[in-house]
């Protein structure tokens, strides 16, 4: 008897082996249901993150900024697929079709900045993007979350490091209209200083 | 050569084919539209041609200089309109463009379109060629060319420049292989009832564990070591959220993947078996939403990411864009992302690795600028010749480096993919490039060698049979060859055929095969895997050579050009007879040598030759490297039959085989296109795309024709404008006259069936009757040991090992033959071989099964549990076995048709049939595994 015993929980324990070799995509990070990284609408290179249940974030990667935000329609997906392409399906709450670009204020005098994607995390709570921000010599990096899940929907955080001394970093345009910047302590803010994380909300 | 040489021999060549000269010595040749050569949806009015469609659309003339001297090209010509992109010019592939200009009113104008160096001796091709993919609402109209030389009498016309016949072909003899090469062992590792893997990137993490990408952008691990023979392979999921993966590469620690639009490496920053990071290596190009721009590679060198990228093809069929920088080998650092383009001017270079010395290769698809395939041997800053409208790419420049190997289309590949090398392990093939074909399937073997600095080298056949088809490869430290395949689109059916993953082990079984081509100054020096059988080798005859160029253009593929037989003027067998030097007096640089060994070499053990052709691409010339021509010995065997065998009814077959057979089947199953079985003088529906409207055609020659000349004319329904490349553009009128009269053919029910079973070069269609004089025994009582020993090749080219075993050595699908041959011999042993079903065996039964779902099978039941049955439907591929779930089956009955398919004796002469039977009766004699030699292919 303690032998079949024996014999049952070396069974169990062999198919309990073999579930642990079956990973669901809830268990790795980027599930396409939550993060896609195929093409969005008219964008080679973007990114949809969805926020709750059916809030979604597009992002135009090369361009560092957010392209579209958009409310599923109830019950229903937020993308749809046509190939290795997604389109954005639901209510429209902010887009931004500009060329408009981050700028540096420095001295009075504002320059446009060059964006380089370089990449994205997923944590347990948030979703981080990041770019390098250039001008001539200079070069900031920015970083924006997204909170997966959020009390307020569309809710975005952003945050620069390496600003020059004395510099300002200044969202494009759409994104200064449309979105309210607040730093950490809830104050309204129209400029970003280094390495402090401010909030964004729509307007 | 000496120029001398060079020059007679052409002078012959065009003697031959017939040059014009022109009636008064003048300085230009003023040829009439008449004299173009047409190919594609051009149409004649009167004297005169009208382009409209882009695609497929060729003109051209040969021309030929009796010395070197500057032309200028002008063409006659009316446009009502100007045309959105540039006609190009190909001169002996030097490449101008022209802008249409409107002419006024219609009136006819000349324009100049450049001036080049004609070279002295050879037919020169000149080209004009549309814009691809496009279709204009009013023709440009040609009326002549002139081409403007300064020495009176120097130039003239080429015509009748007829393509050779060629031998009639069998798998691996002038056609593609149908069997596994023998020293192969092949493990299928796709999971029966999981989701078809789509295999997109492959590299080892550990000495052991194989991780590779899917289309749908997941990354699984794979332990090597768990890996049985039966089971489900256990895969592990490891990442997901990949973009179109389509490379993946290894560094220690460090995964990285070619995505969709950018490198990534995957990072996992806390240690817990997860990739949080998507850390962004490089996206310094422009992209676009096109379907086809992909990201192939990838392969890690000195700290370097290396992969390539494909240009788009939407856009393309419009106005011809491309984003900027399409095309490239990329560099990137590894470290800090930084980009470099080293080389442009790819297509679709689906597949990258290290050759001999570390150095980059990369394959290329047939397509646009590609006349055929390629295996390129990377060079810095080197041009390859895809081009599109400006602004062009910066590494553009108007002559384009050559591949290091030619791949022709149909003939050795189609869609190439991942190039490998072969360790030392792999005995004799150690340093040789295997690659896969996305649609020609199996493996293609290339050897590589460098001629005064410049590599080159000479593709093989090497494997077909496998169950699906490679598009990307690894090797683990022992030498096993782990090889994923990958389809593209919705067809679910299709892509469970052509996508998996397989485990491909080398078995050190000894092949008798050419091994390696090596060039020297004088010709080509053949190496073979074994000794060829003693006085065998040394009749030039036994070699078919010929020999053609390629002139790239901007519509789909392109023909040979100068496409000729080539004298052999000698060939010297080598003292250890495992090399043969063949003299090729006529080899010239920038063409490509195609060598058919004759069937009937064996090697000194009698095992007959696995494969027979080889292409080799003459990039240089050695200049004082001269092969070893010898003396042939006294006792050369002389052969007793013609090497080669010239039917009139191959042409179709070849082209069959060469053009069409990636994509439309002879027994009914999907590909990529509809099957030819049953489509003669069937019924099509058809929408044509000018007018949108549907309607039902019958499918004849004209039909046939029409959709060989211009496949977008009328679509049958289902599929999609511009699946089907413009072959028209390709091949000559000669050509689709013999296509056209195949596929006519395949009306015949019979005439089908035996061509999708066997597809045999030469048919025989044997009865009784041809073999009245074969008694009780064909044998004497005195057996005669030449003719057992040609009877046990005719044994093994009519592929009965495939389901006959022999003592014990072959499948087991049908009879050992050992033991049929104590009951039968003579007249009835040759009865059961022609009429199968004469008496079938209770074991060897055909049943036919009518499923629920209305679907009949007919085969042979192989095994059978509680659950389910397994049945073969087709004996010349047992291993594919159908599963049949008993609870599905309405209705079963036993065949009187016998599983052994009629007709298997007609690829054979009547000689070879009696040499069977002899071979039969005598025993037949074990045949071991070690000196076996390759059964079907």
């Amino acid at each position: 008897m303690p032998r079949f015993i024996l014999s049952i929980l070396f069974g169990l324990a062999c198919v309990s082996g073999a579930r642990a070799e079956e990973v669901s995509p809830q268990d790795l990070p980027f599930d396409r249901e939550q993060i896609n990284r195929y093409s969005l609408d008219h964008l080679p290179r973007s990114i949809s993150i969805r926020q709750g249940e059916d809030f979604w974030l597009g992002y135009d990667l090369p361009r560092a900024t957010l392209y579209k935000a958009w409310q599923a329609p109830r019950g229903k997906a937020g993308l749809k697929a046509s190939g290795f392409v997604m389109r954005s399906v639901g209510k429209a709450l902010y887009e931004d079709k500009s060329d408009e670009t981050w700028k540096l204020r420095r001295g009075g005098k504002t320059s446009p900045l060059a964006s380089r994607y370089l990449g994205c995390t997923q944590r347990e709570k948030y979703f981080e993007l990041r770019w390098e921000l250039t001008h001539q010599s200079d070069v900031v990096t920015l970083r924006e979350r997204v909170p997966l899940t959020a009390e307020n929907p569309v809710t975005r955080e952003i945050q620069v490091a390496a600003l020059p001394a004395g510099s300002q970093l200044l969202l494009p345009t759409p994104a200064h209209k449309g979105w309210q910047l607040k730093s950490a302590d809830g104050t309204d803010a129209t400029s970003l200083v280094d390495a402090q994380w401010y909030q964004l909300t729509t307007r | 050569m000496t120029r001398h040489r060079m020059n007679y021999c052409l002078i012959l060549l065009l003697t031959g084919c017939g040059v014009c000269q022109a009636a008064e010595p003048s300085r230009s040749l003023d040829l009439p539209a008449k004299a173009i050569f047409s190919k594609g949806p051009n149409k004649w009015n009167d004297d005169v041609l009208e382009i409209t469609k882009g695609r497929g659309a060729i003109i051209g003339w040969y021309v030929q200089a009796d010395r070197e001297e500057e032309v200028t090209v002008s063409v006659e010509y009316t446009s009502t309109r100007p045309l959105n992109q540039a006609y190009q010019l190909s001169f002996d592939g030097a490449d101008r463009f022209w802008d249409v200009e409107p002419t006024r009113d219609g009136q006819w104008s000349q324009a100049k379109l450049g001036t080049f160096r004609v070279r002295a001796g050879l037919p020169i091709l000149v080209q004009l060629v549309p814009p691809s993919g496009t279709k204009y609402p009013e023709p440009v109209k040609f009326r002549r060319l002139i081409v403007e030389g300064k020495t009176a009498g120097n130039l003239s016309l080429v015509t009748n420049l007829e393509d050779p016949a060629v031998p009639d072909a069998t798998p691996g003899f002038g056609r593609k292989l149908s069997g596994r090469h023998p020293a192969l062992e092949a493990l299928d590792l796709r999971g029966k009832d999981s989701s078809p893997m789509r295999v997109t990137g492959m590299a080892m993490r550990s000495p052991r564990e194989l991780w590779f990408t899917t289309w749908e952008g997941d990354l699984f691990s794979l332990d090597l070591d768990a890996v049985s023979d039966s089971g489900l392979p256990p895969f592990r999921l490891i990442a997901q959220g990949l973009s179109e993966p389509m490379g993946l590469a290894i560094s220690g620690d460090r995964i990285f993947v070619t995505e969709k639009n950018q490198a990534t490496e995957l990072i996992d920053e806390d240690g817990d078996g997860k990739f949080e990071t998507y850390r962004c290596l490089s996206h310094d190009w422009d992209s676009t939403l096109d379907y086809h721009e992909y990201l192939f590679g990838a392969v890690i060198r000195d700290s370097k990411l290396y992969f390539s990228s494909s240009v788009g093809m939407s856009q393309r069929g419009k106005d011809n864009y491309q984003a900027p920088l399409r095309g490239s080998v990329v560099e990137v650092d590894i470290d800090n992302g930084k980009t470099e383009f080293i080389a442009g001017g790819l297509r679709t270079p689906d597949g990258m690795g290290l050759g001999p010395g570390d150095s980059l290769l990369v394959t290329d698809n047939q397509g646009e600028w590609l006349p055929a395939n390629k295996l390129i041997h990377v060079e810095q800053d080197a041009f390859y010749q895809f081009r599109s409208i400006p602004p062009w790419h910066p590494l553009d420049r108007p002559t384009a480096t050559p591949p290091a190997v030619w791949l022709p289309q149909g003939e050795i590949a189609a869609s190439p993919t991942q190039p490998i090398t072969l360790p030392e392990s792999w005995g004799p093939f150690a340093g040789h490039v295997l690659f896969g074909d996305a649609t020609f399937g199996g493996l293609q073997r290339a050897f590589l060698e460098e001629s005064e600095g410049v590599v080159q080298g000479a593709v093989f056949p090497f494997s077909q049979g496998f169950h699906h088809l490679f598009h990307r490869f690894t090797l683990t430290p022992e030498g096993e060859l782990y090889a994923g395949g990958i389809a593209r689109g919705k067809d679910w059916d299709f892509i469970e055929r052509v996508s998996g993953l397989t485990r491909i082990r080398y078995t050190e079984q000894e092949v008798f095969e050419p091994l390696a081509a090596r060039i020297r100054s004088n010709g080509l020096e053949i190496e073979f895997s074994m000794p060829l059988a003693e006085g065998i080798g040394w009749a030039p005859e036994s070699y078919f050579v010929t020999q053609w160029g390629y002139q790239a253009t901007q519509t789909y593929g392109g023909a040979k050009i100068r496409y000729r037989q080539t004298k052999v003027a000698s060939a010297s067998v080598s003292s250890d007879r495992r090399k043969v030097f063949l003299e090729l007096p006529e080899m010239i640089e920038g063409e490509v040598v195609h060598v058919r060994l004759a069937e009937s070499l064996p090697s000194e053990s009698g095992q007959p030759l696995w494969t027979g052709d080889l292409w080799y691409t003459v990039n240089r010339i050695p200049k004082d490297k001269p092969g070893d021509v010898r003396s042939p010995p006294r006792k050369t065997l002389v052969a007793e039959t013609p090497y080669f065998k010239f039917s009139p009814g191959n042409a179709g077959r070849v082209l069959y085989q060469n053009y069409c057979a990636s994509c439309h089947s002879l027994d009914g199953s999907r590909l990529v296109g509809p099957t030819f079985l049953n489509l003669p003088g069937s019924k099509r529906k058809v929408r044509d795309l000018e007018t949108g409207k549907s309607f039902e055609v019958k499918a004849d020659a004209k039909y046939l024709r029409h959709s060989i000349q211009d496949p977008n004319a009328l679509l049958v329904e289902g599929y999609p404008e511009n699946l089907m490349p413009p072959i028209g553009g390709v091949l000559t009128e000669k050509q689709i006259k013999d296509l056209v009269g195949y596929m006519e053919k395949l009306s015949d029910p019979e005439f089908a069936r035996v061509e999708a079973a066997r597809t045999p070069a030469v048919q025989n269609p044997w009865t009784m009757e041809d073999f009245s004089e074969v008694g009780p025994r064909v044998s004497r009582e005195t057996t005669n040991p030449a003719a057992i020993l040609r009877g046990r090749q005719a044994f093994l080219k009519a592929q009965c090992l495939q389901c006959h075993s022999v003592s014990g050595y072959g499948a087991e699908l049908g009879p050992d033959l050992v033991e049929s041959v104590k009951k039968f011999q003579g007249e009835k042993l040759l009865r059961h071989i022609m009429e199968p079903a004469l008496e079938i065996h209770e074991k060897y039964q055909t049943s036919q099964f009518l499923l629920e779902s209305g679907k009949v099978v007919v085969g042979n039941v192989i095994k059978e549990d509680d659950d389910a049955i397994y049945v073969a439907t087709n004996l010349l591929m047992p291993q594919d076995l159908m599963i049949i779930d008993k609870s599905e089956i309405e209705d079963q009955q036993v065949s009187k048709t016998s599983a052994m398919p009629e007709g298997l004796l007609n690829i054979l002469s009547k000689e070879e049939v009696l040499d069977l039977l002899r071979f039969l009766e005598a025993g037949p004699a074990p045949i071991v595994p070690s000196e076996t030699s390759p059964t079907a292919k």
